[in-house]
């Protein structure tokens, strides 16, 4: 009897006991929301936007088709007469063109890659097939029988024609000199272009366009003979001469990235699609005002979450909503990862609202060294906010796909006096126009990604 | 549940910082919120039914007692207060104290309404605190 | 329901029904009747032992009154005045437990109107009356003097509250007679009273009843002496005397007794010696308590084994021979008869002195004792049947352990309930932390437990039910046995 005394309190511990578990985790929330997994907002236009395009929802759906190496790597070199100054003969002093160096390393690097079949073609009337050896001496040595003059609409049109494969892409080396029949071809050149590239109908038909110059030792064949039709011993300035990357949309993103991002080059694309950037909102970073992630499991932080809906407690003019929206742009080519091209070309579409984008800025040694959740982007967009709608609102934040300015720097009129000209190469703009009139079915071309964000008042 | 916390939570304000309310909301009042909730329960069936009724002292039944327990069940709802903010890490500032504060109130509040529903189950504690 | 009356004739017969209030007040259950009437009969209308005694009795009465019959428990026997057994009462008795001598505040001399004798008559009284006997005034009693007391007695008899009691008398009523060998009053009047109530040619009405009625007596012999005075009436060297010249008489002269109890002990510490009136206050003594024993003892018995074989002859032994009893030195069957009842007793009456009036619990509130205490006469005659210096509870007890022979079953100096039965202290185990054996959070503890349990609507009814209950628990739990 008296020993019963002390067990009394035994169920009075277990009571305790048994209270304490029942306190929410982050775990339980998880459980509770129906697994919720961070999703993604799904990418809502803005009600004035125009309706996605085709081409984006085509080459979006074969992705994961794109994994593994590519089924083919078709590489082709022009070898006409106007070429002979970037590969000329092996003279006595030994010296060569940083064409040569360049190209002979590029086709080392196809030969070496991990493409499950590799070819190699010399563009003359027509392609002749060549071995890995025999371009690559083709380059080194020199042309040893220059073909004449190549019509590059022939050439993409065999090239769309014949040599378009799903997972595979065709590369053609070429200084892209056309020279239109008359004077008056010249307005038709970007239809020219258009034309050939449409004959066959790729619906994903993806271009990459990489610029490069090179010291030029031989004759050089002006695209307008007006003034005179060539010029011997040229040049005094190097002269342009590009990498076309031609394939479906994803096979060209991926032979981008493997083989072409490591060099520096000008860039531009047309018709490659990109996945979208990993995105988010940072909570915690340079954020100012009221505002907090609108997500219902934002309260889990998982790890590598993302958030994408801005929830604003209060705003005014007086206490602007500034957040930041972290980008992992790695995925993407150098053009689109450069601030200098991001500032102008990122752009927030909003509505009843003033959000505009105050900064774009990379990332830096600090926030690559942050414990925070901004060390994992490459990229930061920070938006102001000073007044929203009533209820949520998408705002979609948008990398215009603009041509570079490079284009235009890189284009002349008139190169038969190309020693003053510099290098630049004749109607390149209108070469371009002819390819982007390919890639874009609307009237407006298809951004590089949107990032869909909501911006709503706090409930 | 979370929106009854969240409102008794945020009658003194919205969190602070603005950033962390997510957490605040769905996991930091739900949980001081239970915990408090539960502490006060506990308390009182200590005070009530295993002080002042299983173990058979009758004479910790005085209101100074009960004062005591009531004191010491705000104190412990304050710690749960910081512990659950830190333990969730949110953004260090000075709500986290002020909501602890608030949550110590509120454990006065619970034990007072505990006390009253059953202390009438209490052998020797079934008139305090009146 | 059968009645006993009780004749408590003279001081001893009122310190006797004061230790027997006591005993049922404890809740020691009298057997075979549901009534107890007590009927004092002292000419000494100022006895200070009466006086009390019969204070008590009311206070117990009322007490009684509140509570109802119950079938245990403290206050569990109902006491009443003769005059209260019936309705039918023309106004000729008083509602009192004592006798009503009717203001005899004469000499013997004039009582006997000696004035007015023959010469003859003047002789015979002289041969039987001394001086003294003649000229002490009758209003302090007889002072040890049988002789005047057999006198003035015999007319008792046809007083109206003793027609009032034999009117009243019904079947299976019992009677019983306390009074002292060795006195004035009691010696006296026990043979006369008991010669009148079976006289055949008695005028009584329910003459048949009274002959028949279970009839038993206590007689106490000599168990202290007086100091010895040289003018003084009473001289207690004269007791053994008086004693033997009773006996003698007795043998032959008490007719339809069923029972008869003697007590006597060795007198040790003389008492002062007060002839009579208020200074007559004596200690309650341990053969007080023994002598209502007897009376408890008497009522045990089933009226078969009274008439079988009677009348029957009661003496008294202790276990052991020392002057200051505890418990263990009653015997088994004194012991198992009180010891529990008297222990609750005094656990009751310290817990109501000692906490109960500043206890702040819930049985408390639940009885309102907040107010009560102050403002219920019927609590407050609680604490004087408890807590009197004149009659109380506590104030016996004491009298009891300062006499001699003392009966000292009481530490009644501690405040802890644990050490409060002499020689035998509650057991607390050393191992359990939580057993601090009778302490006032025990009692504290059941009272509350108690209060909730108990349904009783009014207070002061519940207030004893629960001492009830909780010192029996108490007992049981924690004493078990003495």
């Amino acid at each position: 009897m008296h020993l019963t005394s002390s067990f009394r309190l035994l169920p009075a511990l277990a009571l305790g006991l048994l209270l304490l578990p029942g306190c929410y985790s982050r775990k339980d929330i998880k459980e509770e929301g129906g697994a919720e997994t961070p999703t993604e907002v799904p990418p809502t236009e803005a009600p004035g936007a125009v309706a996605p395009k085709e081409t984006t929802a085509a080459a979006a759906t074969p992705a994961p088709a794109g994994s593994g190496p590519l089924a083919q790597v078709n590489v082709f070199l022009e070898v006409s007469g106007s070429m002979e100054g970037f590969m000329p003969k092996t003279g006595a002093d030994a010296s060569n063109t940083r064409f040569q160096q360049h190209v002979a390393q590029f086709l080392s690097e196809v030969n070496r890659s991990s493409a499950a079949r590799k070819t190699f073609l010399r563009i003359k009337e027509k392609p002749y097939r060549d071995s890995y050896q025999q371009l690559s001496q083709t380059v080194r040595g020199g042309i040893q029988q220059p073909a004449s003059s190549t019509d590059i609409p022939t050439v993409l049109d065999t090239l769309v024609a014949n040599y378009y494969a799903p997972n595979s892409v065709s590369v053609l080396i070429s200084d892209f000199i056309y020279s239109p029949k008359n004077a008056g071809a010249i307005p038709y050149i970007s239809t020219d272009i258009t034309d050939a590239l449409n004959r066959a109908q790729r619906p994903d038909l993806a271009v990459s366009v990489y610029g490069y110059s090179s010291d030029f030792r031989g004759t050089y064949y002006p695209a307008l003979k007006t003034a005179m039709k060539r010029i011997n011993s040229c040049c005094d300035t190097d002269i342009p001469y590009y990498f076309w990357v031609i394939g479906p949309a994803d096979a060209v993103r991926r032979f981008d990235t493997a083989l072409l991002e490591k060099q520096p080059a000008q860039q531009a694309h047309f018709g490659v699609t990109y996945p979208v950037p990993t995105s988010s909102l940072l909570s915690r970073f340079q954020n100012v005002g009221s505002w907090y992630y609108g997500e219902k499991d934002a309260s889990k932080r998982a790890a590598g979450a993302t958030y994408h809906t801005v929830a604003v407690s209060s705003v005014s003019a007086k206490e602007p909503v500034e957040f930041v929206v972290g980008l992992d742009l790695k995925q993407l080519p150098g053009l689109f990862r450069d601030v200098k091209y991001l500032k102008p070309n990122l752009q927030l579409q909003a509505q009843d609202t003033d959000a505009k984008i105050i900064d774009v800025f990379a990332a830096n040694d600090q926030t690559k060294n942050s414990s925070g959740a901004e060390s994992q982007y490459t990229h930061f967009v920070k938006v102001r906010v000073t007044k929203l709608g009533k209820a949520a609102r998408p705002l979609q934040l948008v990398l215009k796909n603009q041509r570079p300015a490079w284009v235009g720097q890189w284009t002349t009129k008139n190169d038969s006096n190309i020693n003053q000209v510099g290098a630049k190469t004749f109607a390149l703009s209108s070469l371009l126009d002819g390819v982007e009139a390919v890639t874009t079915s609307g009237q407006e071309k298809a951004p590089v990604f949107t990032i869909p964000l909501t911006l709503q008042p706090a409930d | 549940m979370k929106g009854f916390f969240r409102f008794i939570y945020e009658l003194i304000g919205s969190p602070q910082p603005p950033s962390e309310t997510p957490v605040y909301r769905e996991v930091i009042f739900p949980n001081v919120g239970l915990l408090t909730i539960g502490l006060s329960l506990a308390m009182v069936l200590i005070f009530y039914y295993l002080i002042n009724r299983a173990m058979g002292v009758a004479t910790f039944n005085k209101v100074r007692h009960w004062v005591t327990f009531l004191v010491i069940n705000a104190l412990l709802a304050f710690i749960i207060g910081i512990w659950q903010a830190n333990s969730q890490a949110v953004a260090s500032h000075s709500y986290i104290y002020w909501m602890s504060t608030w949550n110590a109130i509120l454990g006065l509040f619970w034990f007072f309404l505990f006390s009253v529903i059953l202390k009438r189950g209490s052998t020797n504690a079934s008139t305090t605190p009146f | 329901m059968a009645k006993l009356f009780i004749f408590g004739i003279g001081g001893t017969g009122s310190r006797v029904i004061r230790s027997l209030t006591m005993l049922l007040a404890s809740g020691v259950k009298l057997a075979n009747c549901d009534r107890v009437v007590p009927i004092i009969i002292d000419p000494d209308a100022h006895n200070g032992d009466m006086n009390r005694t019969v204070d008590m009795l009311k206070s117990y009465q009322q007490i009684y009154q509140r509570l109802g019959k119950r079938d245990e428990g403290f206050f569990q026997t109902d006491i009443s005045t003769l005059s209260s057994i019936s309705a039918d009462n023309n106004g000729g008795v008083k509602d009192t437990f004592v006798f009503d001598f009717g203001g005899i505040n004469q000499s013997f001399r004039q009582y006997l109107s000696y004035d007015q004798l023959s010469v003859d008559s003047k002789g015979l009284v002289e041969l039987l009356f001394t001086q003294d006997n003649l000229e002490s005034p009758l209003t302090i009693g007889f002072r040890g003097s049988p002789n005047v007391g057999s006198i003035v007695l015999n007319k008792v008899v046809e007083s109206p509250e003793i027609r009032f009691f034999a009117d009243n008398f019904q079947a299976g009523d019992r009677v019983f007679f306390i009074s002292s060998i060795f006195g004035g009053t009691g010696a006296a009047g026990f043979p006369l009273l008991l010669k009148n109530l079976k006289d055949q040619n008695t005028r009584l009405s329910n003459a048949r009843y009274l002959r028949d009625a279970l009839t038993g007596a206590v007689t106490v012999m000599p168990y202290f002496a007086l100091q010895s005075e040289d003018n003084s009436i009473i001289d207690s060297n004269s007791f053994l005397t008086k004693t033997k010249a009773a006996l003698s008489y007795y043998e032959h002269n008490l007719q339809g007794l069923d029972a008869l109890y003697y007590l006597a002990d060795t007198p040790d510490t003389p008492y002062e010696n007060q002839p009579g009136g208020t200074a007559q206050r004596n200690k309650a003594h341990l053969i007080e308590l023994l002598a209502a024993l007897s009376v408890v003892d008497f009522m045990q018995y089933s009226d078969a084994e009274l008439r079988n074989g009677g009348p029957h002859f009661h003496e008294y032994g202790l276990g052991v021979d020392t002057q200051e009893l505890n418990f263990s030195h009653l015997p088994d069957e004194s012991r198992e008869l009180v010891a529990k009842n008297l222990t609750q007793l005094l656990y009751f009456s310290r817990y109501h002195k000692q906490h109960l009036p500043t206890d702040k619990a819930p049985y408390f509130d639940n009885l309102n004792l907040d107010h009560a205490l102050r403002n219920e006469p019927i609590f407050k005659e609680l604490n004087n049947f408890l807590h009197s210096p004149e009659y109380g509870v506590d104030e016996w007890l004491k009298e009891l352990a300062q006499n001699r022979r003392a009966f000292r079953p009481f530490d009644l100096t501690t405040d802890d309930f644990n050490a409060m039965i002499a020689g035998k202290p509650v057991e607390k185990k050393w191992n359990d932390f939580f057993n601090k054996g009778l302490s006032q959070n025990y009692f504290l503890n059941q009272l509350n437990d108690a209060a909730k349990s108990v349904q009783e609507p009014d207070n002061f009814k519940k207030l004893v039910a629960l001492f009830d209950r909780v010192t029996d628990k108490a007992f049981e739990e924690k004493v078990k046995v003495v």
